[in-house]
C-alpha cells in the first residue's frame, strides 16, 4: 500500500471509531429495558460541579451483598484493590436486589446493570447529567429537595444510559426557564 | 545576527572568498524557507479561530438537540479530514500541519462531546485512552515536533489520571507518586527506542528523547527532595509493589540504552540512569540523608550536562549549568542552617550568589569548550 493509503486509513480510524462510540451508545438507549431511579445529592460542595449535576441513586434495592462484602480483585497496579463488580437485579416480581455480579444468573432478573463499588459506594456510570448553565441552579435545587428522578436504559450488557432528568416526575425540558 | 553580517564576517576573517560568499547567498535565497514563525502564528491563530467557534456554539448550547450536535461534530471532522487528504501530497502545506494539529484536538473534543450528550461518567483517563489509542496512526503523519510533544505530554497526563483514578484514597501522593517518577524516564526511553526500531517516525523518536532527558532531570529533583526531606516520602503501599517498580524501571532502562546513540552518550546515560535507580533503592530502604540527596541532583544534573556537550546543544548545556549552581546555592543554605539567615550570613550569601552568577555567565562557554575537547 502507498504511504498515502495508509494515511487515508489512519485519518478515517478516529471517525469511525466515534461513529461506532455513538452506534454503541444509540444501541443501548434504544434496545435496553426502561427503568425510573430515585436521585438525590449526597455532597452539598459537589452536587453542581460545572454545567452538569452529579448526584447519588436510589435504587431502592434490597442488599443482598454490599460494597465492604465483596472481595477485591488485584489491581493492574500490584495488590491494591481494584473497585469490585456488583450488580443491581431488577426481578420480574418489580423488586431489586444488590447482588454480585457471579451470582446474577442463578436469580431471575428482568433486567441487570452492572456497576463498580468506588470508596464504599456503589458506581454505574449514571451518576451524572449535563444541564444548560442558565437552569444548572433551579435543577440543583430541585435535586437537593429529592425531588429528581432519571429514566435509564438498561440494555443486556447491563451498562446503563441515561435517557432523560424527570423533575417531579415530568421531563426537565418542560420545566420553564428562571 | 542575520545571515548576510555572519557572511561578511567569515569574508573580513579570511575563512571564504568573496566568490564563495556571493555563492552562500545565492543559494541560501534560492532554498525554500520553512517560516517556524509563521508556522507557529498560524497555530496560534487557528487556536484562536477554534476557541471563538467553541465559545460561539457555547453561548447557544442548551437550544441545540444532541443529534445536532453529533452531525455538526462529524461534518466538521469529515471536513478536517478531508482538507488534510487534499494537501497531503505537498510536503511543505502548512495547511496540512494546521488541519492535521486541529484534527487530532477535535478528537478529544468530540469524545467530550459523546460523553456530554449521553451523560458519561468516568475518569478523565479513559477518555485520554481512547483518544491516544485512536489517534496514533494518524498522529505519526505529523510534519512537525508540536504533535509528539503534545502526545508524549498526553502520555503523562493518562497515566497521572490513571494513578489518581487508582489510589485508595484518590491522593496520589499516597503511594503512586515515587513510582511515576521513576519509571517515567526509562518509559520515555524505551518508547523512543520502539519507535527506532519500528522505524518509525524520527520526529516522535527525537521528541520522546527529549522527554527521556527531561523526565530524568525531574526524577532527580524528586529524588533529591524524597532523600532530604523525608516527609515529602509517603512509600509505595506494599514492598511487592516497589520491586515491581524497580524491575519495570529497571527493564525499561536497559532497553533504553539500546537507543541508535554513540557509545559515548549511552556510557553517560547508562551512570546517570544507575545512579536514579541505586538513589531509589536508597529511598525504599528508609534512608534519609540530604548529602546523598545533593549528590544524586549533582550527579545526574552532571551526566545531563555532559550529554549536551555530546550531542552540541549549547542552550541547554546552560540551563543545566544554572540549575546545577540552584543546587549548589541550595546546598550552601542546607550546610549553614540558620546561620546563612543572619544578618552578616544574608551578606556573605548575597555576595556569593552574585559571585556564582558572574563566574557561571563568565567561564560556561569556556566551560563547554573545555568539555568539548575532553570528549573529542
Amino acid at each position: 500500500m502507498k504511504p498515502r493509503t495508509f494515511f487515508i486509513a489512519a485519518v478515517i480510524l478516529p471517525i469511525v471509531a466515534l461513529a461506532a462510540l455513538v452506534a454503541e451508545h444509540e444501541f443501548h438507549l434504544r434496545h435496553g429495558k426502561e427503568f425510573i431511579l430515585k436521585i438525590e445529592g449526597y455532597d452539598p460542595r459537589d452536587l453542581l460541579s460545572g454545567h452538569y449535576l452529579t448526584y447519588q441513586v436510589n435504587y431502592e434495592a434490597e442488599w443482598q451483598v454490599n460494597c465492604s462484602s465483596l472481595s477485591a480483585p488485584d489491581s493492574p497496579l500490584g495488590t491494591v484493590p481494584a473497585a469490585p463488580e456488583m450488580c443491581v437485579c431488577f426481578t420480574n416480581e418489580g423488586t431489586r436486589q444488590f447482588l454480585s455480579c457471579d451470582t446474577e444468573a442463578s436469580v431471575r432478573c428482568e433486567a441487570v446493570l452492572r456497576g463498580t463499588c468506588q470508596y464504599g459506594r456503589f458506581t454505574a456510570g449514571i451518576e451524572r447529567f449535563y444541564i444548560p448553565e442558565n437552569q444548572s441552579l433551579i435543577l440543583d435545587h430541585l435535586v437537593r429537595a429529592k425531588r429528581g428522578e432519571i429514566v435509564v436504559s438498561v440494555p443486556p450488557n447491563g451498562r446503563a444510559v441515561i435517557k432523560d432528568l424527570l423533575i417531579d416526575g415530568k421531563s426537565w425540558r418542560l420545566y420553564p426557564d428562571p | 545576527m542575520n545571515l548576510k553580517t555572519r557572511i561578511d564576517a567569515w569574508v573580513a576573517a579570511g575563512l571564504i572568498t568573496s566568490e564563495q560568499a556571493v555563492g552562500i547567498t545565492a543559494f541560501e535565497a534560492a532554498r525554500p524557507k520553512k517560516s517556524w514563525a509563521l508556522l507557529s502564528v498560524m497555530l496560534l491563530g487557528s487556536f484562536v479561530l477554534a476557541v471563538g467557534i467553541v465559545s460561539l456554539i457555547a453561548a447557544n448550547w442548551q437550544f441545540i438537540g444532541g443529534t445536532t450536535k453529533l452531525a455538526v461534530d462529524g461534518a466538521l471532522l469529515v471536513a478536517l479530514a478531508g482538507l488534510m487528504v487534499r494537501f497531503y501530497d505537498d510536503k511543505n502545506s502548512l495547511i496540512f500541519q494546521i488541519t492535521h494539529f486541529i484534527f487530532i484536538g477535535a478528537i478529544l473534543a468530540s469524545i467530550g462531546l459523546v460523553s456530554q450528550v449521553y451523560h458519561q461518567g468516568g475518569y478523565p483517563y479513559e477518555a485520554l485512552s481512547l483518544w491516544l489509542i485512536i489517534i496514533t496512526p494518524v498522529a505519526l503523519f505529523t510534519r512537525n515536533a508540536a504533535i509528539p510533544h503534545l502526545y508524549a505530554g498526553s502520555l503523562l497526563t493518562t497515566a497521572i489520571s490513571f494513578m489518581e483514578a487508582f489510589g485508595p484514597f484518590g491522593d496520589m501522593e499516597e503511594g503512586y507518586l515515587t513510582a511515576l517518577v521513576i519509571v517515567t524516564p526509562f518509559a520515555f526511553g524505551a518508547l523512543a527506542q520502539l519507535v527506532s526500531v519500528l522505524k518509525g517516525p524520527a520526529l516522535f523518536a527525537s521528541a520522546l528523547r527529549r522527554w527521556f532527558i527531561l523526565t530524568l532531570v525531574v526524577a532527580a529533583a524528586f529524588t533529591d527532595l524524597f532523600l532530604t526531606e523525608r516527609q515529602f516520602y509517603r512509600g509505595l503501599y506494599t514492598p511487592e509493589m516497589q520491586n515491581t517498580a524497580l524491575i519495570a524501571a529497571t527493564a525499561l532502562f536497559g532497553f533504553s540504552l539500546t537507543l541508535s546513540w554513540s557509545k559515548r552518550d549511552r556510557i553517560v546515560l547508562g551512570v546517570s540512569g544507575a545512579v536514579l535507580l541505586l538513589a531509589y533503592f536508597l529511598l525504599i530502604g528508609g534512608r534519609e540523608d540530604e548529602v546523598v540527596g545533593a549528590l544524586v541532583s549533582l550527579a545526574i544534573g552532571s551526566g545531563i550536562s555532559l550529554l549536551c556537550v555530546l550531542r552540541a546543544r549549547g542552550r541547554l548545556f546552560n540551563a543545566m549549568v544554572v540549575l546545577l549552581g540552584a543546587r549548589f546555592l541550595i546546598v550552601y543554605f542546607q550546610v549553614f542552617g540558620s546561620l546563612a539567615m543572619t544578618g552578616v550570613g544574608l551578606v556573605i550569601s548575597g555576595i556569593l550568589i552574585m559571585g556564582a552568577a558572574f563566574v557561571g555567565f563568565k567561564y560556561q562557554k569556556r566551560l563547554y569548550r573545555w568539555l568539548e575537547g575532553a570528549v573529542k
